[in-house]
């Protein structure tokens, strides 16, 4: 599916704005360790962390685009890194869990990017 | 338990940091009179009384009400001051310092040296400082951390990155900063990636565990990446344990920030070629890493660990 795809399913508001592109997967935690140990190509991150470490992290494991989750308030600093090294970021209100579902039953519908 | 960010803060801080200097003094010959005076002009309520350099006791506001009541206010302050004065030590964790307040009432604390020499004393206002100098620093910082880059004889590029202990807010720096250097110089991204892992784990493991900090090499090498990351402590007891997926001394604070969660040597070793690890309690900590910039398997990719509970 597409980035917008998956900005207009979650009706996530955006942070930072990019050029569209295709995800492939999804990664969702909260553990930033977690997300260090990813194997995943071509996948976006799904998190309730809002601070500059988490979009720092997304940046190493070369995470396509940050989403988080849960409405939570986003501090300006992340929203800078996230600009600062062209990394897309969105918020959406839905928890975690509605989020995922939400994202599942698109990507798992969509032959192209079955997985 | 939970803490908070300022409870890490006054744990991290040292009572030197939050001293006042300054400090007004009496001589024990003085009369109570002249410590009346003095704490008048200086505008406090204690003042350590010192000869030779070295504190013998203390005087306080208190002292002086009953000095005034009772009539002795013109006698030496020798006959009438505390002479067993609660101290403290420069070295301590600030949070020390205050629980004795806390618990003792007192105004003030004197910090003594291991010479019993005075060099400042702890107040409630003195800390109050420090912690808002301190927020201060920490909100001013920008997104940039201590790097230096040189280039070695081997004509190897090296990157040095000095990573502070209890630096939770540039967690990571040095590893984005790194990935953007790997990738303007045409490093392919899977490579860059792993290196970014391994480099963020790295540096985490650095803020949250060394005494002191720690530093970080990158050796841009012609053939591979070499990564030397070295603190002077403490060090590890049980290396076994240690590279134990999940094992973790982090507090609840490291882990409400997402991080502690006890894979970061394991994920480290998943990601570089070579590994090479070693550490002495009391000593300190010395991390090998090698990085090939050959890819190691067909597409190269950060392979998925066995070890790792991976997303």
């Amino acid at each position: 599916m597409l980035w917008s795809d998956a900005i207009k399913a979650l009706a996530a508001q955006t942070l930072v704005d990019g050029p569209d592109f295709e995800v492939k997967n999804f990664a969702a935690a909260d553990l930033l360790s977690d997300i260090l140990a990813t194997s995943k190509e071509d996948f976006v991150i799904l998190t309730g962390q809002t601070s500059p470490q988490a979009i720092r992290t997304a940046v190493a494991v070369g995470a396509l685009g940050v989403i988080i989750v849960r409405g939570k308030q986003v501090l300006p600093e992340s929203i800078n890194v996230a600009r600062n090294y062209g990394i897309p970021l969105a918020a959406t209100q839905l928890k975690m869990f509605e989020s995922c579902v939400t994202l599942g039953g698109l990507l798992w519908s969509s032959p192209s990017s079955k997985n | 338990m939970e803490f908070s960010f300022v409870e890490e803060l006054v744990h991290r801080l040292k009572v030197f940091q939050a001293m006042a200097t300054n400090v007004v003094t009496v001589s024990p010959e003085n009369s109570l009179r002249d410590a009346q005076i003095t704490m008048r002009e200086a505008r406090v309520s204690g003042i350590p009384v010192v000869k030779d350099n070295i504190m013998v006791g203390i005087v306080t506001i208190e002292d002086i009400i009953q000095a005034l009541d009772h009539g002795y206010i013109e006698e030496p302050i020798d006959r009438w001051m505390t002479r067993d004065v609660v101290t403290v030590e420069p070295n301590w964790p600030l949070s020390r310092a205050m629980s004795i307040l806390d618990r003792t009432r007192f105004g003030r604390l004197p910090v003594l040296d291991e010479d019993g020499r005075l060099c400042g004393v702890i107040t409630p206002e003195s800390i109050l400082r420090a912690l808002l100098t301190e927020l201060n620093r920490l909100l001013a910082r920008d997104e940039k951390s201590e790097v230096t880059i040189e280039t070695l004889e081997s004509e190897a590029l090296r990157l040095r990155f000095e990573i502070e202990a209890g630096d939770y807010d540039r967690a990571g720096l040095a590893s984005v900063q790194l990935k953007r250097e790997l990738a303007s110089r045409g490093v392919e991204p899977a490579l860059q990636r792993r290196v970014a892992i391994a480099t963020h784990e790295a540096e985490t493991n650095l803020i949250i565990h060394s005494t002191s900090g720690g530093t970080i090499i990158a050796d841009l090498e012609p053939e591979s990446i070499r990564l030397t990351v070295t603190d002077d402590g403490p060090g590890i007891d049980d290396i076994e344990q240690a590279m134990q997926p999940g094992y973790s001394t982090a507090s609840d604070f490291i882990r409400s920030l997402g991080f502690g969660a006890g894979m970061g040597l394991p994920n480290i070793k998943r990601c570089a070629d070579h590994f090479e690890f070693k550490s002495k309690p009391g000593l300190g900590t010395r991390l090998n890493l090698r990085f090939d910039l050959k890819p190691r398997s067909a597409t190269g990719q950060v392979q998925p660990a066995d070890a790792i509970p991976s997303l």
